[in-house]
């Protein structure tokens, strides 16, 4: 499990780091083909938008890899290192887990029909269901880290009870 | 009750239960969106929202310039840019007593007109001129809150991720008149900032420097000159209309990376560490922009924003009192959320209630972005003086006392800006960008 969540955020990193990229030089060369050569290049709009939509979503599940998404985090700092710490963390994990099985389920439906309907980008004519599959696989990476976090935390909470029952 | 009521207390209540417990923002707005969604329509429907609302939430090219300034924050941050602008309002500040405080306020109002992020500015401004600051006797504490306090006028004056946030959420006030109108505030809160830092120097008989020669004038001006030119290029060609806001934003990238190839302080070799540095911020504020799709999906299927405004306007039909009771609950709210996601969920929400008070959207855009960056530098949860602690390696509770005096002044200059309009209106409109 840890040897696989290692290699997902690996891959992850890359993955972004090529999107990022295509981010920045598709809007460069947006600029440059038309003022310095005169004849603005139409490609460059769609190719930053659908990346930045791949960005968001596995950037998201990126960062929850981190655990540096932003939070008010006065209550689990007070709770830090105790028991009821790591099952309130758990808890978290599992409401993302959740969340990540809705994702699954409604952008898996969202991404068929756009498959089947063959509803192609109005420049670079990709079918639209390449951009929304992102949803279902984010969802479905938000519950490999959940599961990972959860059982963490399960065992962190099972050993300071144990270390508590010890004296 | 109405099923719409039933809708808007699901959203809220589950929001706010998760944000209080501290759920991730993102998640919380996801999951809360959803209920409410099931609880308005039907459970097929609410996946179905969710699956379209995340990917549709980050559509459109103006979110574009986010990635992009993140980007061109983090080229900024290696070269020498902060230590030329730092070296250049030195031939102002050189006279007062403290120089290197007014050099960190101006410097960091200078960056933000570059980098379009406060924390950039923060780290930035604060890494060069901490060391400096050390070698003099400065007091870590007063210099720490300094910098936090100075860093959010950047997110005033333009380029501003934060009034691009606004504009799309709000229904697309122009950017133009936005970056334009957000001068005046920035400078404001530069001198909300310098007021009390001026105070404490005296009190405490900070040394002044000799005025600068003209030599070092010159010198200095030429070496800051690439960068300030930059920023002529980018805001001229967004106020002329021949740069889109995101298109201004690549060009930041652009030409920050050949000011930095130029200077010879940037290899190739780094770019790939920039990038991948660049994902984590550029990543917490896109998820929540897709996020907050799903929340987009409910507001309009509830017509949520129409009944919160009604819910307002019934309280008082004092047009003072209501500005107030907003601007304090804002205030409130920027304390224990970060200014990204308090935009993105208050900005539709509260659209409609200012309408109603006839105020002009791009004055509602700048007393917002103004308000809620005080939070970022309010105890006990402001995100700015954390970073500016951690750069000057003081503990936290440290901070507080010296940062006080510059909120309780920066709190006055939001009841300017509210109350105010001109403040906000007259730039944009003498370029007749409004009417």
């Amino acid at each position: 499990m840890k040897r696989l969540t290692a290699w997902v955020e690996a891959g992850l990193k890359q993955l972004l780091f090529v999107l990022m990229l295509l981010i920045a030089v598709s809007v460069i060369w947006q600029v440059i083909s038309r003022y310095v050569f005169g004849d603005p290049a139409t490609w460059p709009d769609e190719v930053a938008r659908f990346s930045m939509i791949w960005v968001a979503l596995l950037g998201g599940v990126y960062v929850y890899a981190q655990d540096k998404h932003l939070a008010v985090t006065i209550l689990p700092e007070r709770w830090a290192g105790s028991v009821r710490g790591h099952l309130l963390q758990m808890t978290f994990h599992v409401l993302v887990a959740l969340l990540g099985v809705l994702a699954i389920a409604g952008g898996a439906s969202v991404a068929t029909t756009n498959f089947v309907n063959g509803q192609l980008s109005s420049v670079l004519n990709i079918n639209m269901g390449y951009v929304y599959v992102a949803v279902p696989v984010t969802g479905a990476l938000l519950v490999l880290y959940a599961i990972c976090f959860i059982v963490e935390r399960w065992r962190s909470a099972c050993a300071l009870k144990e270390v508590r029952n010890g004296y | 009750m109405a099923i719409e009521t039933w809708t808007a207390l699901t959203l809220f209540g589950i929001f706010f239960a998760l944000l209080f417990v501290g759920f991730p923002v993102a998640f919380g707005v996801a999951l809360s969106s959803i209920a409410a969604m099931i609880v308005y329509a039907d459970f097929d429907t609410a996946l179905n929202v969710a699956g379209q609302g995340l990917a549709t939430g980050v559509e459109g090219t103006a979110f574009l310039a986010i990635p992009l300034f993140v980007i061109a924050g983090n080229i900024m941050n290696t070269g020498s840019i902060a230590k030329r602008l730092i070296d250049f309002t030195k031939i102002v500040a050189a006279p007062l007593p403290g120089p290197l405080a007014h050099c960190n306020i101006i410097a960091s109002t200078l960056f933000g007109a570059l980098a379009g992020i406060a924390s950039a500015a923060a780290i930035a401004v604060g890494g060069t001129i901490f060391p400096h600051a050390k070698r003099e006797k400065y007091e870590p504490e007063f210099m720490a809150a300094v910098n936090a306090a100075a860093a959010p006028a950047g997110l005033l004056i333009p380029p501003s991720g934060s009034l691009i946030l606004f504009s799309l959420y709000s229904g697309g006030t122009s950017i133009a008149a936005l970056f334009v109108a957000g001068y005046l505030p920035g400078m404001l809160w530069g001198l909300s900032c310098i007021v009390p830092a001026l105070y404490f120097t005296i009190k405490n008989k900070y040394p002044r420097e000799k005025v600068t020669s003209w030599s070092y004038a010159l010198r200095a001006t030429w070496n800051a000159l690439p960068s300030l030119g930059l920023i002529v290029i980018l805001i001229g060609g967004i106020v002329t209309g021949a740069f889109t806001a995101t298109e201004a934003a690549g060009m930041a990238v652009f030409f920050s990376f050949l000011l930095s190839f130029a200077y010879r302080e940037l290899k190739l070799s780094e770019i790939p560490r920039i990038f991948i540095d660049s994902v984590v911020p550029s990543a917490i504020c896109l998820f929540l922009v897709a996020c907050s799709g799903i929340m987009g999906w409910v507001l309009n299927y509830a017509s949520i924003p129409e009944m919160i405004s009604q819910v307002i306007l019934d309280a008082s039909s004092n047009k003072v009192i209501l500005l107030l009771l907003i601007n304090l609950m804002l205030l409130v709210v920027g304390t224990f959320l970060d200014l990204t996601p308090a935009l993105i969920i208050f900005t539709p929400m509260l659209m409609p209630v200012f309408a109603q008070l006839g105020m002009h959207p791009v004055h509602v855009g700048i007393m917002m972005v103004f308000n809620l960056c005080i939070g970022l530098i309010t105890p006990p949860v402001g995100t700015l003086l954390f970073v500016s602690c951690s750069i000057a390696d003081i503990p936290f509770q440290r901070i507080i006392p010296r940062v006080l005096p510059m909120v309780f002044a920066l709190i006055a200059a939001l009841a300017l800006v509210t109350f105010v309009p001109e403040i906000s209106l007259f730039v944009p409109r003498q370029l007749g960008l409004i009417q």
